[in-house]
């Protein structure tokens, strides 16, 4: 919860951005409610990939984002995620960082950040979970000025969840079970969606 | 039984599987993702989660009956549960693994066993109800009505 008491998304680094962002939600939330501003194609022209492991979980998220004018490339754990980003990896999906002969890096193949605007992405799910494709995804875009927005889903409530989320460079933090109206606005006040609502 | 009355009998129906937790707010929000583009959403989805959960019952079986059993596995099994349930609105079956979880964490066996009976149980008793909520939507569709909708808030 928010200081105005609505449902949040954190999704930022220091406690000034925390705050202005969180307002910003919001604000964009209430007039949402208010007005029934989640208009069919809020997130036209946005691609989105979504990391999920759970069939079930994966097509309702799809046909959410879908349905508000959004393309969705579904993948099933984080090391597909990674791939689809560009991000090359070992067979091993072992992350840069700590370079020691025995260790393999990431190379770095194209980039194709401009294709991809939004990943939701479940922290728990396995083979690579979210927090280590965070890392790599985050690792990769070093030095060229990139920044994908990234939004955990998460099945946890938890603050040192929440933390860790931001720890590893995600920006947002949703919890399941997905609230639409609360992704919508979560996703337009990441990709900066400024309608006649917003008042910041 | 006109159309009327079957559109009432089936609000009715669905009525009931909110008043006994069988279904919650979250399957109004399915219901609300479907239109003509996506006209067999909600009866996709929910299929969908029937195979899935499944899977994943005998999935559990399967681990408490090992020799040693892996009980981050079962957890991740119950984890996967847990989020499918709850993304339909499968109140019960998703409260169910819960506690399930809880007990994986103490590590009993025995404990596990009559929990996953009683996740199964919950899920049969859910997969029961909704296979004749659409059995009732098709009639109303057949008898040339609408399916009539649930207000979130009610």
């Amino acid at each position: 919860m928010n200081e105005f008491g609505e449902r949040t998304s954190s999704h930022c680094n220091n406690e000034e951005c925390k705050i202005t962002c969180n307002k910003r939600v919001s604000l964009l939330q209430q007039s949402m409610r208010s007005n029934s501003c989640v208009t069919k194609k809020s997130l036209d022209g946005l691609r989105i990939l979504l990391a999920e492991d759970t069939p079930v979980l994966q097509r309702v998220a799809s046909i959410m984002l879908e349905k508000l004018g959004a393309r969705v490339l579904a993948v099933g754990d984080g090391l597909q995620a990674v791939k689809a980003l560009n991000c090359e990896v070992d067979s091993e999906g072992t992350e840069s960082g700590q370079h020691s002969s025995n260790e393999k890096r990431i190379s770095l193949a194209k980039m194709q950040f401009q294709s991809f605007y939004l990943v939701p992405m479940d922290s728990q799910i396995l083979k690579m979970d979210g927090y280590r494709a965070t890392k790599i995804i985050r690792k990769s875009e070093d030095g060229t000025g990139m920044h994908i927005p990234i939004v955990a889903l998460t099945a946890h409530g938890m603050s040192s969840d929440e933390a860790k989320c931001m720890e590893v460079g995600m920006n947002a933090y949703l919890t399941k079970p997905i609230d639409y109206e609360l992704m919508v606005s979560t996703i337009m006040s990441l990709t900066r969606r400024k309608d006649s609502m917003d008042e910041e | 039984m006109d159309v009327v009355q079957l559109q009432s009998r089936l609000s009715e129906y669905l009525k009931s599987l909110f008043n006994d937790g069988t279904l919650d707010g979250q399957f109004l929000q399915l219901q609300q993702l479907q239109d003509e583009s996506n006209p067999d959403f909600v009866v996709e989805v929910v299929t969908l989660f029937f195979s899935d959960s499944e899977k994943l019952l005998d999935d559990l079986s399967s681990s408490l009956e090992q020799p040693n059993v892996d009980f981050r596995k079962v957890d991740a099994y119950v984890h996967q549960l847990k989020g499918s349930s709850s993304s339909i609105g499968a109140q019960r079956v998703k409260n169910a693994c819960i506690a399930f979880r809880g007990l994986c964490e103490e590590q009993s066996i025995p404990a596990c066993l009559r929990c996953l009976q009683l996740v199964k149980q919950e899920y049969l008793y859910a997969k029961n109800k909704l296979e004749t909520l659409f059995k009732l939507e098709k009639q109303v569709v057949a008898a040339g009505g609408s399916i009539p909708s649930l207000d979130a808030g009610s």
